[in-house]
């Protein structure tokens, strides 16, 4: 997930918790592109994603201090939860989590379909068109392992809605993707 | 869709992580911008320590001045007006003292969930009970001096905890 860094986590984060400015950089640059991503295929919009790392990465300098590094992958799954706390929050402002209760839950086809026969890069740009709530249902369910009943807690949506927006997602995912399937 | 083809998204994901997204800032654009941010609330947090040092000074410059100002004694004309205006000035102090320790804290200073602040929090609380006591009985039996001698030490002790919680936000 990070960038190759000259310091390790725990020397960063020594740095950091000094004030080192060249620390924080260096720690914002190893993280900056993940960070930007995962920010970005929840927001979408590129001005507010800006805004929503930044902003996360701010929480992230000012509450290091608070931070104990507990070994490996600590510090990544730290600063991932602030910028993931960030994007919801986004769009929890913008009021845009408003999922639609109505939708009838759909089955998705029973074939497993070839999503190892397409370009991640793909699969990313076709998840930005997803609707927003039915967007970041998907990313917490997919992308950041999460349970349905913690969608719902997150969101504030029932677990059935999570479930029909999920598959949703995937439904239009696949119309969106056929025509990438690699042959 | 089988649990399977969800790792696979995951992992395909997770692949573009080392990379940034076509995106249409400037490279140093996010940077730039987490740097304005943290400048920006270091310098309101620095202002609000020049202000409760202001404060702080003239809080001790008054307690200073006010046992040996000579028109502390029982002529009454010259007890009332000077008494008027310190304790204008003394409310004035520890609203300021009070707002900034209530800023500080509302920026998420760490500081103010340590056990020693936690306490000394609590007794200000305490003291400011006893004061509005202090105050409904002034009100209801009229200024007998043992009630304002009482509100005078209080008040006394209150100024003392709260230069006590701001030398614990400024340490």
């Amino acid at each position: 997930m990070n960038l190759p860094s000259p310091l390790t986590d725990l020397e960063l984060i020594k740095l950091c918790k000094k004030g080192d400015q060249r620390g924080q950089r260096l720690l914002f640059e190893k993280y900056s592109s993940a960070m930007t991503r995962l920010c970005h295929r929840y927001v979408k919009n590129e001005s507010d994603t800006l805004e929503v790392v930044s902003e996360g990465f701010v929480k992230v300098f000012k509450n290091l201090g608070r931070f104990n590094y507990k070994g490996e992958g600590g510090l990544t799954a730290w600063v991932k939860k602030i910028m993931l706390n960030e994007a919801l929050g986004y769009l929890r402002k913008r009021k845009v989590l408003h999922l639609s209760v109505s939708e009838q839950e759909s089955q998705l086809p029973a074939d497993a379909w070839e999503w190892d026969r397409i370009e991640a890069e793909y699969i990313y740009d076709a998840i930005l068109t997803l609707p927003d709530g039915c967007r970041a249902v998907f990313n917490l369910y997919v992308v950041e392992g999460y349970k349905h009943k913690e969608i719902a807690r997150e969101l504030g949506i029932t677990e059935s809605t999570s479930r029909s927006q999920l598959t949703l997602a995937k439904q239009k995912l696949q119309t969106l993707l056929c025509k990438h399937v690699k042959p | 869709m089988k649990v399977n083809e969800d790792h696979i998204i995951r992992k395909k994901i997770q692949s573009l992580d080392t990379s940034h997204p076509k995106l249409g800032w400037d490279e140093d654009e996010p940077w730039n911008s987490v740097l304005e941010k943290l400048t920006t609330r270091r310098c309101r947090q620095g202002y609000w320590y020049v202000a409760a040092s202001i404060a702080l000074v003239a809080l001790f410059v008054v307690r200073l001045l006010m046992p040996s100002q000579p028109g502390i004694t029982y002529v009454v004309s010259i007890e009332n007006g000077f008494e008027d205006v310190s304790v204008e000035h003394d409310a004035q102090i520890n609203k300021e003292a009070m707002d900034f320790i209530q800023s500080a804290c509302l920026q998420e200073i760490q500081i103010c969930e340590t056990a020693e602040f936690v306490e000394l929090k609590k007794q200000l609380d305490e003291v400011e009970k006893e004061l509005a006591e202090l105050d409904t009985m002034i009100l209801r039996y009229g200024t007998d001096p043992s009630f304002v001698n009482s509100k005078m030490k209080i008040e006394n002790f209150r100024s003392e905890i709260m230069f006590q919680l701001v030398q614990v936000i400024m340490s």
